[in-house]
């Protein structure tokens, strides 16, 4: 994989199984979380999370897919940065992160509750192989 | 505010501070919960700025969200632009012609400078001083003035575009930011004067709101904020983008991690910024500023990334396209996120006047996290 072309070093395609052990590595490696954010796509939401490092010139992205009742393991007790991200992860998406301290909504008000304004109308959705993210849960790592 | 008393001498409260309060810039609410005038708990009510940016993206070409780019950090607009306009370069292979790279700098450079003086008279407008922030708008006024002739705007640039810049710079432009530089070199001293040596500010600012390196990177805080904690993280240096790495400039640290650190490390960076400038102009080279791009934008499907150095930080733009003329999602990263998320953590227990110069410390712009 090319970084000039993608912006990114290493990328990691996770099962969800293996999430937390995969963020657990990037800990120990001392890098910090960049940001997490989710991908509505069909048959499941897509979690993708970056990190970098900070003095040297590496960045990863470490790809999950979440489960068909939409839940994910949250990451938050290794990278207490990633809280506020997993909730708007949750408000926008409608992603339940087990795990999570506190999941009440980080920007939208009381009465879009339930809303989740960033998922797809159904005819728009595409599949991750339309979308260059194919997962094979279970295998991890693609090293550049 | 409503006051739960439990004995007359020892009294816990409510307090809601802002999202209309003077120092919380822009609408930031903290609900805190105070025990006298110490601060035992913070919960950050974000939202009042929430815009959904990254929804709108998702509803029109790609190049259409240049319009969107500079209104997401409207205190530092353009590295936003530029962190979008390499993202769609890098997804398509664009080559940007040379003087559009230099351009590109030497406005992204003025935009920080313009920035932190904002920032510096702000931040001491909330420690109670009242004179810096008239001399730091004086002097933004002018870094403005630039951006304006440069750029058409004065806060939200819609400048850069894939493939290069809108427009190019005249003689005229480039003998006023000389003129800027000069200028901005004699008034350090007079900052120098009127702010770092002065006993009230120091005695507000040394040891307050210490954040350590564990801390930070735990939170995803960056830009000067981690740089004041000694971490030489800077995306200019560390991962060189747009053509930084043919520039020489220091990148300063400090070591102590307190507002005090903070401060000295942003007024450094203004210093740096203006060096930045002054070899892009040094060596502006000739030649058209934008390449032909098609018309209608469609990068192949797959990820794509792209970081660069905003005021406050680190700035990632990471899209998602399936090949089609608009973007299936876009994720922007915010550095003031990173850098507010560490607050609940940091400032528990401490005074609210603390509270206050901490939060100052941080140069948050609460639209930026909210998109």
């Amino acid at each position: 994989m090319d970084a000039r072309q993608r912006g990114f070093h290493l990328q990691v395609r996770a099962g969800k199984d293996c999430l937390e052990c995969c963020a657990a590595i990037l800990r120990d490696a001392n890098l910090y979380p960049v940001f997490m954010t989710a991908v509505h796509a069909q048959p499941h939401f897509l979690l993708h999370y970056q990190f970098a490092a900070a003095e040297q010139n590496f960045r990863v992205m470490l790809s999950a897919p979440a489960d068909l009742e939409n839940r994910a393991r949250s990451l938050t007790q290794l990278f207490p940065g990633l809280q506020w991200h997993e909730r708007e992860a949750h408000e926008m998406f409608g992603i339940v992160f087990e795990n999570h301290p506190d999941l009440r909504p980080l920007f939208l008000c009381d009465e879009d509750r339930g809303l989740h304004p960033l998922r797809k109308d159904t005819g728009r959705l595409k599949t991750p192989e339309q979308l260059g993210c194919a997962f094979k849960p279970g295998t991890a790592g693609e090293a550049s | 505010m409503t006051m739960s008393a439990a004995d007359s001498r020892h009294f816990r409260m409510h307090l809601n501070l802002g999202p209309q309060h003077p120092s919380t810039h822009g609408v930031l609410h903290l609900a805190l919960e105070m025990y006298g005038e110490n601060v035992l708990d913070i919960d950050p009510v974000l939202g009042y700025g929430h815009r959904m940016h990254e929804k709108m993206a998702e509803r029109r070409p790609w190049q259409a969200f240049f319009a969107n780019t500079p209104r997401i950090d409207y205190a530092c607009s353009l590295p936003h632009s530029h962190c979008y306009a390499l993202l769609l370069e890098r997804a398509l292979q664009i080559e940007p012609p040379a003087r559009a790279v230099s351009l590109r700098i030497i406005a992204s450079e003025l935009n920080r400078v313009a920035s932190h003086l904002l920032w510096v008279g702000a931040f001491l407008l909330d420690l109670g001083a009242f004179t810096p922030i008239l001399y730091c708008f004086d002097d933004r006024e002018q870094a403005v003035d630039i951006l304006e002739h440069m750029t058409g705007s004065r806060l939200t640039h819609a400048w850069m575009c894939a493939g290069g810049v809108t427009d190019d710079i005249d003689e005229e432009t480039v003998l006023k930011i000389r003129a800027f530089i000069r200028r901005m070199r004699a008034r350090f001293r007079i900052y120098e004067r009127l702010v770092t040596n002065n006993v009230i500010f120091i005695m507000r600012t040394r040891g307050i709101g210490v954040i350590t390196p564990a801390l930070a990177r735990s939170c995803g805080a960056t830009g000067p904020v981690l740089r004041a904690s000694g971490m030489a993280c800077d995306i200019r240096k560390v991962a060189p983008y747009g053509g930084y790495d043919q520039y020489t400039f220091d990148v300063p640290l400090g070591s102590d991690g307190d507002c005090l650190e903070r401060y000295r490390v942003r007024m450094e960076e203004m210093r740096q910024s203006l060096r930045i400038i002054e070899q892009a102009l040094d060596r502006l080279p000739g030649g058209p500023v934008r390449t032909k791009v098609p018309r209608t934008l469609a990068p192949p499907a797959g990820e794509y990334s792209s970081t660069v150095e905003g005021a406050r930080g680190d700035v990632t733009y990471w899209a998602v396209s399936d090949g089609s003329e608009i973007p299936y999602r876009l994720k922007i990263r915010s550095a003031c996120m990173g850098n507010l998320s560490l607050i609940p953590e940091l400032c528990r227990g401490m005074l609210l006047a603390d509270l206050i110069a901490t939060l100052g410390s941080l140069d948050l712009v609460i639209p930026e996290i909210d998109r």
